[in-house]
């Protein structure tokens, strides 16, 4: 009987058939979120530098991950009223690395609740630029980090007292594929 | 976690050579938390459902009273429906506009599909394993006859270990003949019912049963078979990614419902080869090979 049930499993294997290698493409997303105080009168400068190490780490691809694209999937923004914000909004322009990608955003400022919004005025060749440069780090280390500077003031009018908390969250999507032993069905 | 893919996806396939990695099929789902991720999970539990159901019988001859054993192996292949290779994916988060496209299941083509959104913005949806057809297979045994009453049971265990636990299949069914009651011959005809239930640890909970009329008619050393049915299956996925340690859960039930089988035995002395065709909105083939004593010969 023994010998019919392993005859019968080893039939079963044949007509299946055996394995290959095949090449499996996957899609792995990150949201990475920075806090920007600003506590000040009028126009306001304020960077962040960001680690492609932490995104890396965050992403926890496979280590024999092939790196495809990098996408920028969203980027969002909120702010967060403080004590003794006068301004009703703000108009943000950003950069990274110095190449810009979000241009002259007017974002109220509701001194109830915050809450991320999809930003407005997006800058394709800088949000592509950051993409790229994620895309570089992945794939020889290099850059290592990508500086994120906000300029603005408050909006509509100019040189009020601003302090809240800008909060950019970024949604980062990167293809990558692996090879993998895969039955041949 | 991981090995737990590893080994679900090897006992999808029945097949221990593979290597696929366990993060290969978490890599897979991490996109996939909300309703995008039980359409594109659905197709893998009409297919592994309807294998559930299958493979369940290869004659509707019982006796009245008196000893009849079949023991086996059934491998059922569910084929994978063009229409069960897409479903209609919708961007999520912050995306951009709200997009929605033809992207691929679990079972698509396992090239990424991406949309464009506003200001340089792209969302990427991910691929699938790219293939046609979903074997399973199980062991299987049948004991009768009281009152033209047998009993079938599918059981397999094996613990893994490590953070899966046990991997378990138990099945059991029971039919009763209709030929005591009513003037057939020489067709037999059956009733019958069958439960089965599949895990992998705490992660994955299948369940199937299906109700079926059953009937055979013996030619010399081939007998014809076929049956009316009607199933219903589950699939239960629930884990945490390791990753963020968030929590993933799918409760999918199985498209098929009705479902028509036809196939034939040759009843080789006591080697029983049979093999049937159902038909169903998720149609199988089911080949099976087992030795049978007090059966039709």
């Amino acid at each position: 009987m023994r010998k019919t049930i392993i005859s019968a499993l080893a039939l079963v294997l044949l007509i299946l058939g055996g394995c290959e290698t095949r090449t499996f493409e996957y899609v792995a997303t990150v949201s990475k979120t920075w806090d920007y105080p600003v506590d000040q009168e009028g126009a306001f400068v304020t960077t962040r530098l960001v680690d492609a190490g932490e995104i890396n780490d965050e992403l926890d691809l496979p280590a024999d991950a092939i790196i495809g694209d990098v996408y920028v999937e969203a980027l969002s923004v909120a702010l967060e009223h403080l004590a003794d914000n006068e301004a009703t909004g703000v108009m943000i322009t950003g950069y990274a690395n110095d190449r810009m990608f979000v241009e002259d955003m007017a974002v109220s400022i509701n001194p109830a609740t915050y809450e991320l919004t999809a930003m407005a005025n997006l800058v394709s060749a800088g949000v592509k630029t950051i993409s790229e440069d994620l895309a570089a780090y992945f794939m020889t280390g290099s850059p290592a980090t990508i500086e994120f500077r906000l300029e603005g003031d408050s909006h509509p009018a100019p040189g009020e007292r601003i302090h809240i908390r800008i909060i950019i969250e970024m949604t980062l999507t990167v293809q990558y594929a692996l090879e993998s032993e895969f039955p041949n069905i | 976690m991981k090995l737990f893919f590893k080994f679900f996806i090897i006992v999808c396939v029945s097949l221990p050579a593979t290597d696929l990695q366990g993060q290969d099929f978490e890599d897979f789902m991490r996109k996939y938390t909300g309703a995008n991720g039980k359409a594109y999970m659905q197709p893998l539990a009409d297919a592994f459902g309807a294998n559930l159901n299958s493979g369940l019988y290869h004659n509707a001859y019982i006796k009245r009273n008196g000893f009849q054993l079949y023991v086996g192996v059934a491998v059922m292949d569910a084929f994978i429906p063009e229409s069960n290779k897409t479903f209609t994916g919708t961007t999520q988060g912050y995306f951009s506009p709200e997009t929605s496209a033809r992207v691929p299941t679990i079972f698509g083509s396992s090239e990424v599909v991406t949309v464009e959104g506003e200001g340089g913005t792209t969302y990427a949806f991910p691929g699938g394993l790219d293939i046609s057809n979903l074997p399973l297979a199980v062991p299987h045994l049948t004991v009768g006859s009281l009152m033209g009453t047998d009993a079938t049971l599918r059981w397999a265990a094996y613990d893994i270990g490590d953070e899966v636990g046990k991997v378990a299949l138990f099945g059991w069914g029971l039919r009763h003949s209709l030929n005591q009651y009513l003037p057939l011959k020489p067709v037999d005809m059956a009733v019958g019912f069958y439960s089965q239930l599949f895990s992998v640890g705490d992660v994955v909970d299948a369940t199937g049963w299906v109700a079926n009329l059953q009937a055979s008619y013996p030619w010399r050393f081939i007998t014809f078979y076929g049956g009316l049915g009607y199933e219903r299956s589950t699939l239960d996925i629930a884990y945490t990614y390791e990753a963020d340690d968030s929590e993933v859960a799918f409760d999918l039930t199985g498209d098929n419902t009705i479902r028509t089988t036809l196939g034939l035995t040759l009843n080789l002395g006591p080697l029983k080869i049979h093999s049937d065709y159902t038909l169903a909105s998720q149609s199988l083939l089911t080949l099976g090979l087992g030795v049978g004593i007090g059966e039709i010969e």
